[in-house]
């Protein structure tokens, strides 16, 4: 150990020499090329260019959710599930719900995940001539793409899942302990305290959900900003690549404030999606009336969203259903990238579209 | 590392014992509790004799002592937020620490023991593991664990250490109690802005926030007026 202590004075030299070297441009995420086609208030829709002079598959519209952004998945051309989809023929949209500001703090679900994206939904089916549209739903977004399938499949060709909790209480059937904290955590706050906390704010801030993931294993976030950088100091790829992921998880927008309020109370602490009692515009969301086929892919070691509340989904659908589950050996954001992920996400989404097309 | 001979080893050993005595929830919750105790008795004595009083009951406040001077710039926060409208709740004209700014830094240094006391734990565990390590390579007249591997078995302990103290009652408790604590002491701060701007015809936040729910609703009407056209 004297060995390697001895040259760590070098290694920080060479780090900030590194980064000092380093320009903001370098750094940038989601660079894969594409055209604003729509806009209302602060939500953007865009088409990334195709790669193919005729798409195939698709239209495929990536969802996001409120929490963190959608450029997750382009974060970098040698990992972006985007550009593995469009080398794959598919014809790939992405809706930016834009930044909330106190003026948001009523939004709520049905806002977003109703007629926000009911809006988008009916843009990309003009844009691409197609009658049905595909949904990929992230986290969160993937909640929202589940529930709009279920309220409105008229148009919803498909619905695929990435890191989505379905039952936000599964996480007790999850075995490692270093799984589903976020869950006891909030399950452990007072209702009061939620809806205080929201009402002293207006919104959920962004500040606050980042402090949070980075407390859930504190070491690890510690480790990261000290020795996992100094090994990163004499690789510029890496480094570049750490520092993509940094301005990805630093880029949290607040989260409007009455739909947080039912993400936290009606999902995460009343479980009211799984257990059939979650409304959006005021009717019932049934997940037995999803009528599309669904994809649901999952992080075999995510600590946020434990799979338990990924998979969960099966049984909840119709029996029979055109169901499919795709286990990847990564975390929550290794899902998209990690190396381990790379090769899996990509051609699982583009074979399922090519199948059920 | 701490079982190994040498200054250093001693020197660690003798800090990890001080830490979590201190630490320990015996030891601590019996001088806190009489600690709290004293500091109640003392504001209610001091209380008959105006407000500015019961600043001299400070000195028997457990938050104080325990208030972190200069860790980590918590003290450049404290001295900021002890002296201005976060604290006083009245542009720290008085001085005085409202009762919601002190039950924040109680509620704070309570959550500190906790967490403080897994981070103890997971360095006495690791320095017994490495130990063992380094005692094993060198019997066996192996290379001893490299820096990434004594890296990886931190980062393993201590995750598995945290991951078990977070889940505990004590822990969720001391988060609650925090999370409510700093709430209450923001919320009085803003009291005092708003009641302020009210007296000098500014906009409040309340005003904001009600033309903020309105545009809301008219938002909402007009997406649905828009889905019934054809």
């Amino acid at each position: 150990m004297s060995a390697a202590l001895a040259t760590m004075p070098g290694r920080i030299v060479a780090l900030a020499r590194a980064l000092g070297e380093m320009d903001a441009a370098e750094t940038a995420i989601g660079t894969t090329p594409k055209d604003e086609i729509w806009r209302a208030g602060k939500r953007r829709l865009y088409r990334y260019r195709p790669e193919q002079r005729e798409t195939q598959l698709g239209p495929l519209l990536i969802v996001h959710g409120l929490v963190g952004r959608q450029t997750v998945a382009d974060l970098e051309p040698r990992c972006s599930l985007v550009r593995t989809l469009l080398a794959a023929g598919v014809d790939v949209y992405v809706l930016d719900w834009g930044s909330a500001s106190r003026a948001d703090r009523f939004r709520d679900m049905t806002d977003f995940a109703v007629h926000g994206l009911g809006a988008a939904v009916a843009e990309v089916a003009e844009a691409s001539g197609a009658e049905k549209v595909t949904l990929l739903g992230i986290c969160q977004g993937g909640v929202f793409a589940l529930c709009h399938a279920a309220l409105e499949p008229e148009r919803i060709g498909g619905v695929a899942l990435a890191i989505t909790p379905v039952d936000f209480h599964a996480d007790a059937r999850d075995p490692d302990p270093q799984h589903g904290l976020l869950n006891v955590w909030l399950r452990g706050l007072p209702r009061d305290l939620i809806l205080d906390l929201i009402a002293e704010h207006g919104n959920l801030p962004g500040r606050l959900t980042g402090a949070v993931f980075q407390n859930i294993t504190p070491a690890r976030t510690l480790a990261k900003y000290t020795t996992g950088m100094l090994e990163l100091a004499e690789d510029p790829d890496r480094l570049a690549t750490f520092l993509r992921m940094e301005r990805w998880l630093a880029d949290r927008p607040d989260h409007p404030g009455a739909a947080a309020i039912e993400w936290l109370v009606g999902l995460y602490q009343e479980n009211r999606l799984a257990e059939g009692r979650f409304t959006l515009d005021g009717r019932a969301v049934r997940l037995d009336a999803v009528r599309c086929p669904v994809l649901n892919i999952y992080g075999t070691d995510d600590h946020i969203i434990p799979p338990p509340c990924s998979t969960a989904l099966g049984p909840l659908l119709p029996p029979g259903h055109d169901y499919q589950e795709v286990a990847v050996p990564s975390g929550h954001v290794g899902v998209f990238v990690s190396r381990r992920a790379r090769g899996v996400v990509g051609p699982a989404v583009a074979g399922w579209l090519s199948r059920t097309r | 590392m701490s079982e190994g001979s040498g200054p250093e080893a001693e020197a660690l050993r003798l800090w990890l014992e001080a830490q979590a005595e201190a630490l320990s929830g015996a030891a601590r919750s019996a001088g806190w509790e009489r600690a709290e105790g004293l500091f109640r008795a003392w504001c209610r004595l001091l209380e008959g004799f105006g407000p500015t009083a019961a600043s001299t009951a400070a000195p028997f406040d457990p938050s104080e002592w325990l208030k972190p001077a200069d860790q980590y710039g918590m003290g450049l926060l404290a001295g900021w937020l002890g002296g201005g409208a976060g604290a006083t709740g009245d542009g720290g004209a008085s001085g005085e620490p409202t009762v919601e700014w002190r039950d924040y830094l109680t509620a704070l240094e309570r959550h500190r023991a906790i967490t403080g006391a897994a981070w103890l734990a997971a360095f006495r565990a690791f320095a017994e593991e490495s130990g063992r390590a380094e005692r094993d390579a060198k019997r066996l007249e192996r290379e001893p664990p490299d820096w990434p591997a004594l890296v990886a078995l931190w980062q393993e302990i201590a995750d598995r250490e945290f991951a078990a103290v977070q889940r505990s009652d004590d822990y969720l408790s001391a988060q609650a109690t925090l999370m409510r604590a700093a709430l209450d002491a923001r919320a009085r701060a803003r009291a005092q802005v708003e009641a302020m701007a009210e007296a000098l015809g500014l906009p409040t936040r309340a005003e904001l926030d009600d033309l903020t729910a309105e545009v809301a609703e008219l938002r909402r009407a007009l997406a649905r007026l828009g889905e019934r056209l054809p």
